[in-house]
């Protein structure tokens, strides 16, 4: 909460100074651009004289005489020393204290002084009708943008009337809003500079007319962005955390400044072009008199700006440290505003500049991570509101007993975010975290580092260096200037990367629940054991080549750093072959999803539940207790017993003379009553049923019986199975096949008693030599 | 009654500019064929009944302004409002000096109303007559087109025409601005032409210049095209020229006195309300404002969207608002409202937001249309309860809430 207000105030303050300082810089930038368009507009006559001249070769000659020579100069201007340079701002700053007094002196003749040089340039006549055709130009391109509303009208309202749910919806709404009203403009640009081409115009009418159509084209273009963030009619939506009246005030005062700022740099053309044919700079002075004005009114207006704004703010700001902070920012840009003031006024437009982009660093970078804060809260703000709907739909529907449970998970939601991401033990509370959440720091990051890296860059533009010319220019400067964003730069970029990929980690280890006793644990388990091992590992990767990169920026040489590091690391790579082996295969098992730990599994002829995974190793309990260790470079093909489902077959031998009928339906009476079994009924996947005979022996039937049940269950079934089907027969007189022998002998009176013995164990012996199948492998 | 003949005398008026306007398009061409085309283009309005109509129509329309501004019960509104209000209080200064010059200038000191007389006078004498001209052009045809659009689009046939009419309500008076610049320009080229040849026959002749010179810069039109007959000796065609300008300036100042009259007599009229009136709206929307504007006026104050399709003049029904619970006392429907709300066969506690004013009090109420009601579906459902009219999306809520409250 308390940074919403610290941010509004923040946003404010840097709105309304963005727009003054703009317009500070704009009075030179004018002055320097003034001369492009006649470049442009050579008559042809001239370029066929310039290019007569360039071919003459006494004229080439002198050329290239003279190319050397400049050269040279520049070479001295860079390299020469600090003192020198300091030496010349002084005296620059000392020419300027001179040019201000006169300034001063001739500040009271300037504006007759203009009016007469506007007179000796266009008469009365001219200026009204100049005034004619602006009027009509304006008409006409607010005739276009009418026009264009009639038939965009109704689709902004329908947006306006839109009430966006979440945070997407709303910063499209405002996207399309923007757009729309971007069309608008630009009919009313097409309208009025086409009218504005279609006169013919005397060259200074054309100056000044050109500059109101940009002054009011650059006003409306920047309250249609301001308007966009600000939305000061649509709390729907706004894009900042500001209620109705500070963004109405915020909206007016940022349009009152880019006004002025747009009319300054109107003004400052128009005077250059003004005093450009005057011989001997009689009016230079009144130019800059005139600058100096407009600026202090740019730099006052500002300043009623900021304290407009406070007033209102501070009335908002709620707590005491609230309204210190709001105070500091104030007083901050008030004195900021002033000293760029002052700065410009001794014409130091480097320092000036540096100063404005240090000055705006820290608190626009502070603004943007409130900014994205806010965008967060909202969104998860929005997300929870949802899913609180979500729930009491669900509840209601549901009726359930458990209704108790909800009121509490409904309540905290609305709790703090930290809050809300410990209290995992809830199913409920866990999805509670919002998926928006981890991309949070990402974000402030990404923001820190565009921000530094754009500071970095408007910084060099304003020294006058070239980034990419920097490293082969041997300046003392330069050199620690280059160094300096190589340095920033690798930190920026491994932060970044460090904070994606630990938040990254972080939030899959958070999401990962132990499995509950005796339950297998989900796919995710894998992931557990793996991620911590990856995000160390990436730490010191990232840790060491950052440290290389320095120290490579600072002009150390890694190379033999890089090759000792090479060598020791070959050498215990060859020394630690098994174990990279293993840690790698095993990261291929884990990702095969080949085993989870507790299912049942058999490699090679070792066989057993999976009771732990270590980087390097399974480790595999028999069910009988031996415990295996297993390397996962030695596993080859791997049988898991316990996926999906598994099939258990049994047979039974029965006389020939059995009754199939009554045996199939037996059976399928055994399979509905053990579906209805309370300890394993669930189980089931597929009833037991009888697949009828299987095959004739010699002196039986093969009677088949399957069923399919979840694996691990197959067993307590089975043996279930077996005793309701040998009750079953027994009690219905079918009686299970036995192995007996029919000896037939042709005349058995003849036969003694030891006779009828020895044939009796002669049979037996025949009998007992096909032996019996062996035993059953082993199950658990 | 009063609003129809509002309509109508506007409607008059606009006729005529139009007409106007159409002719002076012409002068893109050039002026010789503005000049000759003029005579077709006014033949209607310069017969008898025609002008007098014209005439009562000026004379009825801005008085009726002032009745209606008298009225208004807050000044803060929306930006259409504004821009007509503005308009309309800047076009009678506006246009009196034209007036004057045509036909005072025609009845008094004999000057005919030539396009090639008077674009001369604008473009080479008296530039700022010129602005003023454009200016007055301007203002009139955005006032026009705001009242005339205003009142059409609650016809049903309206929305298939408008897509038609909307782009030659943009191209007639700009088509007529560059016909009046096209022809100016052509008047200062041939009478710099002329002024080189050492002839001088477009604008003020000569002899005229040379006489009156001290005239032309107070006073506005006393001046003749080419063929100016004047009747009068220099000297009483100065004194009558100055006489007009004087009539001139105090029927302006008069007007002034008139429009700070009504907003002196509207202020002594809403002196009495300084009370608070609170709306509470069924999508849970809480505002609170002074007594004394319409609920209508009260929302688009606050921002508050709100269907309003004939702007607050009680023809189009789609401000309707359904009275949930009120502490505070409306006012007594007109017979406007009773009218329209009887034609909508509403019931007994719906109300038109742009004529209910609340007193003191809290007023639970809930917009019945959608504010982004269109035209198209005004008709239907005015008269069958069609479905396709968009209901506010605070129907469902609105039950519950009144069982609430």
């Amino acid at each position: 909460m308390i940074y919403k207000t610290i941010f509004r105030q923040w946003f404010v303050i840097i709105s309304v100074v963005f727009v003054s300082l703009l317009s500070i810089n704009n009075s030179y930038a004018a002055q320097q651009s003034i001369l492009d368009p006649q470049v442009a507009s050579l008559p042809s006559t001239e370029i066929e004289d310039f290019k007569r001249l360039l071919a003459d070769p006494k004229v080439q000659d002198w050329l290239q005489q003279s190319m050397p020579a400049t050269d040279a100069e520049q070479n001295f201007d860079q390299q020469q020393g600090f003192r020198e340079s300091f030496g010349l701002l002084l005296q620059q700053i000392r020419e300027r204290k001179l040019a201000l007094i006169v300034a001063w002196d001739q500040a009271a003749q300037a504006p007759a002084m203009i009016v007469q040089k506007w007179q000796s340039q266009m008469s009365t006549t001219e200026t009204l009708r100049a005034i004619i055709y602006i009027l009509i130009f304006l008409f006409v391109g607010a005739g276009l943008e009418w026009l264009y509303a009639q038939y965009s009208g109704y689709k902004l309202l329908q947006l306006e009337l839109r009430k966006p749910q979440s945070l997407k919806s709303r910063v499209q709404t405002a996207f399309y809003r923007a757009l729309l009203t971007f069309a608008g403009l630009f009919f009313f640009a097409l309208g009025s500079i086409g009218v504005f081409l279609s006169f013919n115009w005397p060259s200074l009418v054309e100056y000044l007319v050109l500059e109101i159509l940009i002054v009011i084209l650059t006003v409306r273009l920047g309250t249609t962005v301001t308007r966009f963030f600000l939305a000061p009619k649509l709390k729907e939506l706004r894009l900042v955390p500001l209620s109705g009246a500070q963004a109405k005030r915020v909206h007016f005062w940022a349009g009152v400044m880019i006004f002025i700022m747009a009319l300054n740099m109107a003004v400052a053309t128009v005077f250059d072009q003004l005093i450009k044919d005057v011989p001997g700079g009689v009016l230079s002075h009144s130019a800059l008199s005139i600058n100096l004005i407009n600026n202090l009114v740019l730099m006052l207006v500002a300043q009623f700006a900021l304290w407009r704004i406070y007033l209102l703010f501070n009335t908002h700001a709620d707590g005491s440290g609230n309204r210190a902070i709001c105070k500091f920012w104030t007083l901050y840009f008030s004195f900021m505003f002033t000293v760029i003031y002052v700065l410009w006024t001794i014409d130091t437009p480097v320092l000036m500049k540096s100063l404005i982009i240090i000055g705006l660093l820290i608190p626009l970078t502070h603004l943007f991570r409130n900014w994205i804060n806010y965008l967060f809260d909202q969104a998860e703000h929005k997300y929870q509101h949802v899913r609180q709907h979500l729930i009491e739909q669900r509840s209601a529907a549901n009726a359930e007993p458990s209704a108790d449970a909800k009121p509490s998970a409904d309540g905290k939601p609305s709790a703090d975010q930290e809050a809300n991401s410990e209290q995992d033990e809830d199913e409920d509370e866990e999805s509670a975290v919002h998926p928006y959440q981890n991309y949070r720091p990402i974000a402030r990051r990404l923001m820190r580092f565009v921000l530094v890296v754009i500071a970095i860059f408007s910084l060099a533009i304003v020294w006058g260096h070239n980034l990419f010319a920097l490293s082969s220019s041997s300046s003392m400067t330069a050199k620690f200037f280059s160094v300096s964003i190589d340095i920033i730069a690798a930190l920026l970029i491994a932060d970044l990367i460090w904070v994606w990929a630990k938040t990254y980690i972080d939030k899959r280890l958070a999401d990962y629940e132990p499995p509950e006793e005796g339950h297998a644990p989900g796919p995710e388990a894998r992931m557990a054991t793996l991620l911590p091992l990856l995000r160390s590992m990436l730490i010191v990767t990232l840790i060491s080549m950052v440290v290389f990169s320095v120290l490579a920026s600072l002009g150390f040489n890694i190379g033999p750093l890089l090759a000792g590091a090479g060598v020791i690391g070959l050498a215990i790579g060859f020394g630690a072959q098994t174990l990279v082996k293993d840690v790698v295969s095993g990261i291929f098992y884990l990702i095969d999803d080949a085993f989870r730990i507790g299912e049942y599994i058999e490699v090679g002829d070792l066989r057993g539940t999976v009771e732990s995974m270590s980087v390097r190793s399974l480790r595999v309990r028999h069910h009988r207790g031996a415990v295996h260790t297993i390397p996962f470079g030695e596993l080859s093909a791997i049988t898991n017993h316990s996926r999906d489902w598994v099939i258990m077959k049994l047979e039974f031998r029965i006389p020939f003379d059995t009754n199939m009928k009554l045996v199939k339906k037996l059976i399928k009476k055994i399979g509905k009553e053990l579906l209805t079994n309370e300890d394993f009924g669930h189980c089931f996947i597929q009833p037991l049923k009888s697949q009828g005979v299987r095959r004739m022996e010699e002196f039986n039937m093969v009677l088949g019986v399957k069923f399919m049940t979840r694996p691990g269950e197959q067993w307590v079934i089975r043996r279930e199975a077996y005793h309701k089907i040998r009750d079953t027969f027994e009690a219905n007189g079918i009686g299970l096949a036995e192995r007996n022998v029919k000896v037939q002998v042709l005349n058995l009176e003849t036969l003694d008693e030891p006779t009828k013995q020895a044939v009796a164990g002669a049979a037996q012996n025949t009998v007992e030599q096909q032996l019996p199948p062996g035993p059953i492998p082993d199950e658990p | 009654m009063i609003r129809s003949l509002s309509i109508v005398s506007g409607l008059i008026l606009f006729a005529f500019i139009t007409t106007h306007l159409l002719n002076l398009t012409l002068g893109i061409f050039s002026i010789e064929l503005l000049e000759s085309s003029r005579p077709y283009f006014f033949v209607l309005w310069t017969s008898f009944p025609v002008e007098l109509l014209l005439v009562l129509a000026l004379l009825i329309h801005p008085l009726l302004g002032l009745r209606s501004l008298y009225f208004r019960n807050t000044l803060r509104m929306s930006g259409q409002d504004k821009v007509q209000l503005i308009s309309s209080l800047m076009i009678i200064p506006l246009l009196i000096p034209h007036l004057f010059a045509i036909k005072a200038g025609e009845q008094i000191l004999g000057i005919a109303p030539t396009f090639t007389g008077f674009l001369a006078i604008m473009w080479i004498d008296l530039p700022l007559e010129g602005l003023r001209q454009v200016l007055l052009l301007i203002v009139v045809w955005i006032h026009g087109c705001i009242g005339l659009f205003t009142w059409l689009r609650l016809k049903a046939w309206w929305s298939a025409v408008a897509p038609y009419i909307y782009p030659l309500a943009v191209a007639i008076p700009t088509l007529a601005l560059l016909g009046f610049v096209e022809a100016g320009r052509d008047a200062v080229t041939r009478y710099e032409q002329a002024q080189a040849g050492g002839q001088y026959q477009y604008g003020v002749s000569a002899q005229i210049e040379n006489k009156y010179q001290n005239l032309y810069q107070d006073t506005s039109e006393l001046d003749s095209g080419e063929d100016s007959s004047v009747e009068l000796s220099p000297q009483q065609f100065a004194a009558s020229a100055k006489a007009i300008d004087e009539v001139k300036w105090r029927v302006i100042l008069g007007y002034f006195l008139l429009v700070i009259g009504v907003f002196l007599a509207r202020f002594i009229r809403l002196r009495k309300y300084r009370e608070k009136v609170e709306i509470h709206y069924a999508n849970g929307l809480i505002i609170s404002s002074e007594v004394g504007p319409t609920l209508l006026e009260i929302a688009i104050q606050n921002d508050v969207p709100h269907a309003n399709l004939c702007h607050g003049k009680g023809r189009c029904g789609t401000c309707r608002v359904q009275i949930i619970k009120s502490s505070s006392t409306l006012t007594v429907p007109t017979k406007l409202e009773q009218a329209m709300l009887d034609r909508l066969g509403s019931p007994a506690d719906t109300r038109l937001a742009c004529q209910a004013g609340p007193g003191p009090g809290v007023v639970h109420l809930h917009r019945l249309l959608s504010a982004d009601v269109q035209p198209d579906c005004l008709h239907p459902c005015a008269d069958q309860e069609g479905p396709e009219c968009p209901e506010t999306n605070e129907v469902t809520s609105v039950d519950k809430k009144g069982e609430a409250v």
